[in-house]
């Protein structure tokens, strides 16, 4: 019996979902994201972070007021229609305050990480691959850099560079130097004695080939989540620096400056002064981290393939 | 034990020593004349001279910095550029306060997160395991500092119950001394007691599916004896480790919630200096901070090694 001709199989039109499997196959970068995509805790953190990326890119125009301007007669205003998260000490307009501050924690944040995670995977991956001298030097210097915890190498940097936003991305790029490059040593240790480099090698690969296409892929995963997790801390950092007046200065809008601003408001009740940059800050930290759990569920390989 | 020890101690030597040349020459690069910071800008050249070779900045930088490691061994840390003191006194008198703070706050992060942790991790799932859960992603979300504001904001302003700002020694009066430590300790050990609770959780978690678990079950020991005495030991020797690690954090952190509560320390001092770019202080501070840092790693690892013999062979 002959097929009916409308059951033979179409093959003229690539269908959408045929073209995301052969992005997926492509590049890996599409097919963590994708599976990010998929997961709860991605999902939430993509609309976030998608939400807070377009008012950081737009901020000038979706901020109904500049970041600076003094309104007429609008002091410490509750929230209201005509400014929904109320107004300032000086009569400025906070959701737009606000708007531009979350534009300077992702410059930061952004800022540090392209900064700090390329020099820091470097240096690791050289380290792991080559050993011996070349490793011992390397992690004698990462190691001391780790022993100022936290906040504290930040302070270093900015005494040298001088405050101000750029300033302390560049800070917290370098804080982030030996995060990246600790994590990255031990992921190259471990992949170099895996069957595919030695293959590498045997056809003639360098090291640079050998680290640029074959390990570096194996290792993308650990250092995405690295990455979430490190602009998460600048972001807090970037806070905390300019809350303490040694990063942005004023009339700059950032979540530190306002919520310095706000504290000796508190006892006058102006709660909305410091609730909204609080909830910014806070959404913008828990997408990033729910970011990294998702990363992490998403290449695992316990889980995928589900 | 003996060549464990030795080992350790000598790698943490090396780490404060490497700090400290990380530190000097860092510093160094700052711009500007500390001496014509010291005599002001109406001095004469000669008087600006005169503290330059006072304060042995027409030497070699290498044996500048010998020299200052030599008077920091000896708690001799230089003058402060910009606070018209010796950096040694001005961190004497700094550090009570915030090795109050310190203390307190660490002291609240391990009296509220292991138990914490013990709680969700005996019953995953259960009303403990929610409120870890809970205070992990408050914690996520909500940084120190601003973890402060929302206390003064909750607890002094709107009912009322503690003061504000600023600080009574404890040797003043004890009860109002306390009053006032409350919010800030609160504010420091808030993230380690999340970081711990998520860690001893997961710590028990993993001890209670061991073997040795289960026969402790199977010959028919009560269950608070297995938890107890079987589980709840083995559980909370790798807790050691990360409750040291956590100790730089909170250092760190009590750096800006000292200033959230206007408490006098470390923290206002560390900030000015690095506002007024005195990197004589500066030094000095940091220095005292990694070599404490690194210290009670040290001491961590030791204590490590005691509770668990299998660290010390690898």
């Amino acid at each position: 019996m002959a097929i009916a001709p409308e059951r033979v199989p179409v093959f003229r039109r690539e269908s959408f979902r045929a073209r995301v499997l052969s992005w997926r196959q492509q590049s890996q970068w599409f097919d963590v994201a994708y599976r990010v995509g998929r997961e709860r805790r991605g999902q939430i953190a993509l609309v976030i972070l998608g939400v807070f990326l377009i008012c950081a890119l737009f901020a000038g125009q979706i901020a109904p007021y500049g970041y600076d301007e003094q309104l007429r007669g609008a002091k410490l205003l509750s929230p209201s229609w005509s400014h929904p998260f109320g107004t300032d000490e000086i009569s400025r307009d906070l959701l737009s305050r606000i708007i531009y501050g979350i534009r300077v924690s992702l410059f930061v944040g952004a800022g540090s990480i392209a900064i700090g995670m390329p020099i820091g995977v470097t240096i690791g991956y050289t380290a792991g691959y080559f050993g011996n001298w070349t490793d011992a030097i390397a992690m004698r210097l990462i190691d001391t850099m780790l022993a100022f915890p936290g906040i504290l190498t930040a302070l270093v940097v900015l005494a040298v560079l001088g405050t101000g936003t750029r300033e302390v991305a560049i800070t917290l790029g370098i804080g982030a130097v030996p995060v990246f490059a600790r994590l990255a040593r031990g992921q190259m240790l471990q992949e170099k004695e895996r069957d595919y480099v030695m293959a590498a090698r045997t056809l003639g690969a360098g090291p640079v080939r050998i680290i640029m296409r074959h390990v570096s892929i194996n290792t993308l995963p650990p250092l995405m989540i690295q990455a979430a997790l490190y602009m998460a801390f600048a972001v807090i950092a970037e806070a905390s620096l300019s809350f303490l007046g040694l990063g942005a200065s004023r009339p700059t809008a950032t979540i530190g400056l306002i919520l310095n601003a706000a504290r000796p408001f508190l006892t006058l009740g102006a709660w909305w002064f410091i609730l909204t940059p609080i909830a910014a800050l806070a959404l913008m930290l828990i997408a990033l981290n729910f970011l990294a759990d998702a990363i992490l569920e998403a290449t695992s390989p316990y889980v995928r393939n589900k | 034990m003996g060549s464990f020890l030795i080992r350790r101690l000598a790698q943490g030597i090396v780490t404060v020593v490497l700090a400290s040349i990380l530190v000097f020459f860092v510093m160094r690069l700052i711009p500007g004349d500390p001496a014509l910071l010291l005599v002001g800008t109406d001095a004469s050249a000669e008087d600006i001279e005169q503290v330059r070779e006072r304060l042995g900045l027409n030497e070699p930088l290498v044996q500048q910095y010998f020299d200052w490691l030599a008077g920091a061994v000896r708690g001799d840390f230089g003058p402060s550029f910009t606070k018209g003191a010796e950096v040694g006194n001005l961190m004497r008198v700094a550090l009570i306060p915030s090795a109050e703070l310190a203390v307190a706050g660490y002291v609240f992060a391990l009296a509220f997160g292991i138990p914490l942790g013990i709680v969700a991790g005996l019953k995953p799932g259960g009303p403990g395991d929610y409120a870890a859960t809970g205070f992990t992603m408050f914690t996520l979300g909500i940084p120190n500092f601003v973890l402060g504001i929302i206390l003064i904001w909750v607890l002094a302003v709107l009912l009322g119950w503690l003061p504000i700002t600023g600080r009574v020694g404890i040797d003043e009066d004890p009860v109002e001394a306390l009053r006032f430590l409350v919010m800030p300790m609160i504010a420091v050990g808030a993230g380690t007691a999340a970081v711990l609770a998520r860690f001893v959780r997961a710590s028990i978690m993993e001890t209670l599916n061991q073997d040795y678990v289960r026969t402790a079950r199977a010959k028919g020991l009560r269950e608070r004896t297995v938890v107890m005495r079987h589980a709840m030991r083995n559980a909370l020797i790798p807790v050691i480790t990360v409750a040291a690690l956590q100790i730089g954090f909170l250092i760190s952190g009590a750096v800006i919630v000292e200033v959230v509560f206007a408490r006098p320390g470390f923290g206002s001092l560390l900030i000015g200096g690095v506002v007024g770019r005195d990197y004589q202080l500066i030094q000095g501070m940091l220095v005292v901070l990694v070599t404490v840092f690194v210290v009670v790693n040290t001491l961590a690892d030791v204590a490590y090694g005691l509770a668990d013999p299998r660290i010390r062979v690898s």
